[in-house]
């Protein structure tokens, strides 16, 4: 899973996150594989980030080892419970 | 435990629970109170005197403008949030506003904390579509009340539970266990208990950290459980510790949601964060809310 700016969206990825305006109305389910139509759509209702399937885009980016290290630590107490350790991997595919 | 060790804990509750030092509440918000005691109270009267306190005008405004809740926005008048929110939401924010004041250059942040796992919760109160939103969201704002009793009633101890939590990563109930051997859930609960605070409210601070061993309200409190956890993971706030706390599990069977369903859940709780001014400054790297 991986948010990404709308200009780096690209047909055929798949949405890992329902898309919805900035009123709440959904406008694409997740599970959508996007085409140029779709992205279209994206741009003309302004989103500006979307939520897709896969690590499509890789980044080069320093900040990303920090922010994982920095929410394994806040999680070091939380337990092992498959759940709390699946929170935990949801937060950072959205913050780096 | 040894003899001696009943002593020191009895001594502690002694402290901790003695009445002639509790948290007094400033005169104006005892008066609010006072006046929706009565379940006929004037929207008007109690709007007039929230109008009268700055501090207590502002945060009544951002919690009924907050984007979590989603159902309002543009609110600017006290008294359309005093309909808006409802008696036990303007209760909550009165006793939280009292009681964290007082303890806040001593527990920096723990307002924020709470108010973001309010807002939180009130989005996934919706989600499941509880009538109960208004109760939930006041528990969460309150759910923390009793490490502000702690921290006032027992100074040195709160250092030995910081340094604990600090030094060893340990997580506040365990540290509270260690050196006071009780914890803030129950601190929290005895406050309730002292405020006469409804049964929904007094589960929720009770078991927010072990809703399923709560034999009512299970639900609403899984929910600020929940609430805690993604805040807290997320690092919009800080509570006294950055770590997060354990998940119980039966609590989180009782919301039956898919991985799915959570992806969703805290794919748009980072959106609203993310989108939202008021938000945005408490997202950190774990340290101070400020």
């Amino acid at each position: 899973m991986q948010k990404l700016d709308i200009d780096e969206i690209k047909p055929s990825m798949v949405l890992a996150a329902t898309v919805k305006d900035k009123d709440g109305n959904i406008l694409f389910l997740k599970g959508v594989e996007l085409t140029e139509r779709h992205i279209n759509i994206l741009h003309n209702r302004d989103i500006k980030k979307v939520v897709v399937e896969g690590c499509p885009v890789k980044r080069e980016n320093n900040m990303s080892g920090s922010i994982c290290n920095e929410i394994d630590r806040r999680f070091i107490t939380a337990g092992s419970n498959p759940v709390v350790l699946r929170i935990r991997d949801i937060i950072k595919e959205l913050m780096i | 435990m040894t003899a001696a060790g009943m002593q020191i804990n009895s001594q502690i509750k002694d402290r901790l629970f003695s009445i002639k030092d509790l948290p007094t509440i400033p005169a104006i918000h005892g008066r609010i109170l006072k006046l929706m005691e009565d379940i006929n109270y004037s929207v008007d009267e109690v709007s007039k005197l929230i109008e009268k306190d700055q501090v207590l005008s502002s945060k009544v405004l951002k919690l009924v403008n907050s984007p979590f809740y989603g159902l309002y926005s543009g609110i600017a008048t006290i008294r359309r949030a005093v309909i808006l929110l409802g008696s036990n939401l303007i209760k909550g924010i009165i006793l939280s506003t009292s009681l964290f004041d007082i303890a806040d250059n001593k527990l920096p942040g723990l307002w924020d904390h709470s108010y973001c796992c309010s807002t939180v919760a009130g989005f996934l109160a919706k989600r499941f579509n509880l009538i109960t939103i208004e109760e939930i969201m006041t528990g969460a704002l309150l759910h923390d009340i009793g490490k502000v009793l702690i921290k006032k009633q027992l100074l040195e101890e709160s250092k030995e539970i910081e340094a604990a939590v600090k030094s060893n990563g340990m997580t506040i109930l365990d540290a509270e266990r260690m050196v006071i051997n009780i914890t803030h859930d129950d601190v929290g609960l005895w406050l309730a208990d002292t405020w006469n605070l409804p049964s929904i409210i007094k589960d929720i601070i009770a078991y927010h950290h072990k809703p399923g061993m709560c034999s009512g309200h299970k639900k609403e409190t899984a929910i600020v459980h929940l609430s805690d956890i993604i805040v807290k993971g997320i690092g919009i706030s800080y509570s006294g510790d950055p770590f997060v706390p354990m998940l119980d599990a039966d609590g989180w069977d009782i919301l039956a949601l898919s991985e799915s369903d959570l992806v969703d859940i805290i794919v748009e709780i980072m959106e609203i964060i993310q989108a939202d001014k008021g938000f945005s400054r408490y997202i950190h790297g774990g340290k101070d809310g400020k």
